[in-house]
């Protein structure tokens, strides 16, 4: 469909013109942010400083209690003494009470210090919260000194008083006790200075704007996604579900622009808004950096040089056409704008999870997290704001971004088709027959929750037993929602599955093909080498982790080559083949078939040889018109590979007359698949078809 | 010289919630010619709406096909746009722009060359009277300056051929009889024009053929003088109850 930028221009200025004059837009989007988050910054940060002033300048009352009191107020006159002549803030006073713990219950005294004799029992009156240390100074483990004096902070977690004035006490005590430590060893004959023993030091390598980078990087996404999304969320909800509501968008799908050109309008209008917000947001934040509002944020503006700023705003485009898709998509499935606004703020809680990925520990781009939108670039922005420019996979994410943004907006589009827009009838003519059509239309959001799916139970699963796993995953996941799918949409399973006897010489060709394909698929995996090296230490981790010693060779072959063989082949070749067979063509399937069998293996190193093997999977049941072939071949070709780890035959570095001699058996093989060949039925033709004459 | 409006064996079949499958529009087929008004006569829920949406490309036929000046409703759904004006009781204006803007906005957007939008506006401004309150948001106009801005919309971009969904719903008499007026200007303009509406004088007044459309549909369709020769009633009123009547009596199953 072709886009004329004249006609998305008019639609995109009328659009706006539209949108500044809309008063609830203007105060919601632009005013309140304007003069609402400068006021919400001032009035916490003041808020804060005021609190802490509070809390360190007030005086904190408490009570001694215990066994040995007098050498408690000894001790603590020591620390009042010393925080006198050093001039610090700290003030606490005794109160003098009946009962020092129904005193602190009361609020009456901010902690009680109790004194004890080391080594004897002592009443625990009120029993410890959890997660409470134990007596200050004393190292973990370490068992108290019999006879010695053990001082005891009592203190409320749930009052802040109470637990800035016990924690300041306990720097104050363990301070002098160090002090008092120091002077008995000097009196008894110890020539130096305990402080003088040894010094310990750190020393900070990385570079104060990589550190300061690091801090912005980890949060950044995150806020930008938050900036976009207020700006953008009025907008897009009156965007589609305001028009409709208002009759307007039926007078404009009469006119003579296309659907996709009026969405591109109102996507690009979403987006202007959303990053004038993000502007004026980010404006407020640099005033306040400017003026100091921020403690430690000074150092942050070196870290932004103008190349940085360039290749970030490259790196967020994605992420903000990504949010303004889906907030388009939910304004063209919402029937007005109020239901629009329904669903903004579930969608904007669950779209910041992935803008937090910078904050998992170890998170980096070469992991599975770089096929995940929007978390991938969050993670590259990180980097970027680090100074690590791994360039490879940061093009990697801003693709796959790119591409999940297109996608979303795609399916935006297709309810500005549906006859739900404009029409009493919920569901149109494909959702009520349901079946195949309605299965191809729906294929992605059954593949996107069995990943979904796969990734949250493997993060269960990843301690158990290999057979459990290989269970869950196999039968339970991709077996189970198979069956689920075929009896949803009640569709036939021979045909689903493509349960069909291939001519006999095609078994001959897999035989051949086996081989080849397992060589030509560690072909593809050395070329990927070449450009994302697999890390040495993960290759061997997932070979121990699916060859475990334990487990018997021939449970190892069953779980690892016979049951992928059945049910990744149901899952992929089967179901999700049939799904997409009537959308793409035949050659475009293959390589979606593909690449979906490849992401489904999770770990980025094993993305190019699993991809092919799909592909090669997928080419021959189109060929043939049967997944037998290719479950025969699949289950094979696990086993070469577990004989291969067995055998310790090596796998790398084969010469390369090895891969050319995979290819040309390879080639033999699909010949004899396309010389035998009985097409898998109900595909889209090889070339388009000219009307006779 | 090949015909503006042609449809053929068109059907549309609805699936709803709370009634299952509805067939809304069945093998309607219908000519319309240039300068002629062609009337949908038919009871609210009758298919007309349907019809003229599938006219509109807005929706997509379920069985049939439909073309607009010779373009395919489903093979060329822009260039069908670009040929025909559309105004209904739902559509609206859009209440933050000015009537000029409208008529701007519309002019462009239907394919308008860009050079000739800003005469082609302050002619329909000046046809239609709307000079007084041009500048005017769409929002702060009366129902009868909005019908004005409305009519003009519809034809900001000259098209052949008009389409008016049940225009005069919910307009007082006045502007019913202006509206009705400007219809019949473009008539005599040379445009070919399909009324649907479910009022009998308006159709009787206005449409050079009239169908009468009944349960999706079409049970007659000729001339006045044809539809009184063949059912023997004079008045559309009983013409229609009669038509109505008889289909009802016809395919008793129907729903």
């Amino acid at each position: 469909m072709n886009l004329d930028p004249r006609i998305i221009g008019v639609l995109l200025a009328t659009e706006l013109r539209m949108i500044f004059r809309d008063r609830r837009i203007l105060f919601t989007s632009i005013l309140l942010p304007i003069l609402l988050t400068p006021f919400l910054i001032l009035i916490s940060h003041r808020s804060i400083r005021h609190y802490e002033q509070t809390l360190k300048t007030s005086e904190h009352p408490y009570a001694v209690a215990g066994e040995r009191t007098n050498e408690v107020r000894a001790l603590l006159a020591q620390v009042h003494e010393r925080l006198k002549t050093n001039q610090q803030a700290f003030k606490f006073n005794e109160k003098t009470v009946t009962d020092a713990m129904t005193s602190l219950v009361k609020d009456e005294v901010h902690f009680v210090v109790r004194g004890f004799t080391g080594g004897q029992p002592r009443a625990t009156n009120p029993p410890a919260a959890k997660g409470v240390p134990g007596p200050v100074d004393k190292p973990e483990g370490e068992a108290e000194v019999a006879g010695a004096l053990v001082v005891e902070l009592v203190f409320r977690g749930d009052r802040d008083y109470s637990a800035f004035a016990a924690g300041s006490m306990a720097d104050a005590l363990g301070e002098s006790r160090r002090l008092l430590r120091s002077q008995a060893l000097v009196q008894h004959g110890f020539p130096v200075q305990v402080k003088q023993m040894a010094v310990v030091e750190n020393r900070e390598i990385a570079q104060p704007k990589a550190v300061a980078g690091l801090r912005l990087g980890m949060m950044l996404t995150m806020f930008l996604f938050i900036f976009i999304m207020m700006g953008g969320a009025m907008v897009a909800a009156d965007s589609i579900a305001g028009e409709k509501e208002r009759g307007t968008l039926e007078t404009l799908l009469t006119t003579a622009a296309s659907r996709l050109e009026i969405l591109t309008a109102k996507q690009l209008s979403i987006l202007v808004m959303a990053a004038l917000i993000t502007l004026i947001q980010v404006g407020n934040l640099l005033a306040f950096v400017a003026f100091k509002g921020f403690p430690g944020m000074g150092e942050m503006s070196g870290v932004l040089s103008p190349g940085i700023v360039v290749l970030l705003i490259f790196l967020c485009l994605p992420m903000a056409a990504l949010a303004c898709s889906a907030l388009l998509l939910v304004s063209g499935w919402a029937k007005s704008y109020k239901e629009a606004q329904m669903y903004l703020m579930p969608m904007m809680l669950l779209g910041i999870v992935p803008a937090l990925a910078p904050m998992l520990p170890g998170a980096s781009l070469r992991s599975v997290l770089v096929l995940v939108p929007m978390a991938n670039l969050a993670i590259g922005v990180r980097d970027v704001l680090t100074r690590q420019f791994d360039w490879p996979m940061l093009v990697l994410a801003w693709v796959i971004t790119v591409g999940a943004a297109a996608w979303v907006m795609r399916w935006s589009a297709r309810f500005l088709l549906t006859e739900r827009m404009i029409t009493a009838a919920d569901r149109d003519d494909v959702e009520a027959k349901g079946g195949l059509p309605l299965f191809q239309r729906q294929v992605w959001r059954w593949f996107a929750l069995i990943w979904a799916s796969l990734l949250i139970v493997s993060g269960f699963s990843e301690k158990c037993d290999l057979r459990v796993q290989l269970f869950i995953n196999l039968v339970l996941i991709f077996f189970g929602f198979c069956c689920l799918i075929l009896r949803y949409y009640h569709l036939p399973v021979r045909e689903a599955l493509a349960l069909r006897a291939p001519r006999p010489l095609v078994w001959l060709g897999v035989l051949i093909a086996v081989p080849a394909g397992f060589i030509c698929a560690l072909g593809a995996f050395q070329v990927a080498n070449l450009f994302l090296p697999a890390p040495q230490a993960m290759v061997e981790q997932l070979s121990q982790s699916v060859f475990p010693a334990h487990i018997p060779a021939w449970q190892i072959l069953l779980g690892i080559s016979v049951m992928p063989g059945i049910f990744e082949e149901i899952t992929f070749r089967g179901v999700l083949l049939h799904g997409l067979h009537r959308k793409l063509h035949p050659a475009v399937l293959v390589v979606v078939v593909g690449l979906v069998f490849g992401i489904f293996h999770v770990a980025l190193f094993r993305f190019v040889p699993t991809a092919a093997l799909g592909m090669m999977l997928a080419a021959v049941t189109l060929l043939t018109g049967s997944i037998f072939p290719a479950m025969l071949w699949h289950a094979l070709s696990n086993a070469l590979g577990v004989l291969a780890y067995k055998w310790q035959i090596p796998e790398n570095g084969l010469d390369p007359s090895i891969y050319l001699l995979g290819l040309g058996l390879l080639a033999a093989a699909f010949w004899i698949f396309w010389r035998q060949r009985t097409p898998y039925p109900g595909l889209r033709p090889w070339r388009r078809q000219c009307p006779p004459g | 010289m090949s015909i503006p409006i042609r449809v053929q064996q068109l059907s549309k079949t609805f699936f709803d919630e709370g009634r299952g499958e509805v067939h809304a529009v069945r093998e309607v087929s219908f000519e319309c010619a240039a300068g002629e008004i062609f009337g949908l006569l038919g009871a609210n829920g009758a298919g007309k709406t349907t019809t003229l949406r599938i006219l509109a490309t807005i929706l997509k036929p379920t069985s049939g096909t439909a073309s607009v000046m010779g373009h395919d409703v489903l093979e060329e759904p822009e260039a069908v746009r670009r040929q025909l004006g559309f105004s209904s009781s739902t559509t609206a204006l859009y209440p933050r722009l000015t009537a000029r803007e409208t008529l701007d906005f519309f002019a462009r957007i239907n394919g308008c060359p860009p050079h000739q939008v800003k005469a082609r506006v302050d002619y329909l401004i000046e046809r239609f009277g709307i000079g007084d309150y041009a500048s005017a948001r769409v929002d702060k106009l009366s129902q009868g300056m909005k019908q004005k801005v409305a009519l003009a919309r519809t034809v900001a971009h000259d098209p052949p051929v008009l389409i008016f969904d049940e225009p005069t719903v919910g307009l007082d008499v006045l502007n019913a009889v202006e509206m009705q007026k400007v219809i019949a200007e473009f008539r005599a303009e040379g445009k070919a024009i399909i009324f649907s509406t479910h009022i009998m004088s308006e159709a009787e007044k206005l449409c050079d053929r009239i169908a009468i459309v009944h349960r999706g549909r079409i049970h007659a369709c000729d001339t006045l003088a044809g539809l009184r020769a063949a059912t023997g009633e004079h008045y559309l009123e009983n013409i229609f109850i009669k038509s109505a009547t008889a289909a009802a009596a016809a395919s008793p199953g129907e729903p």
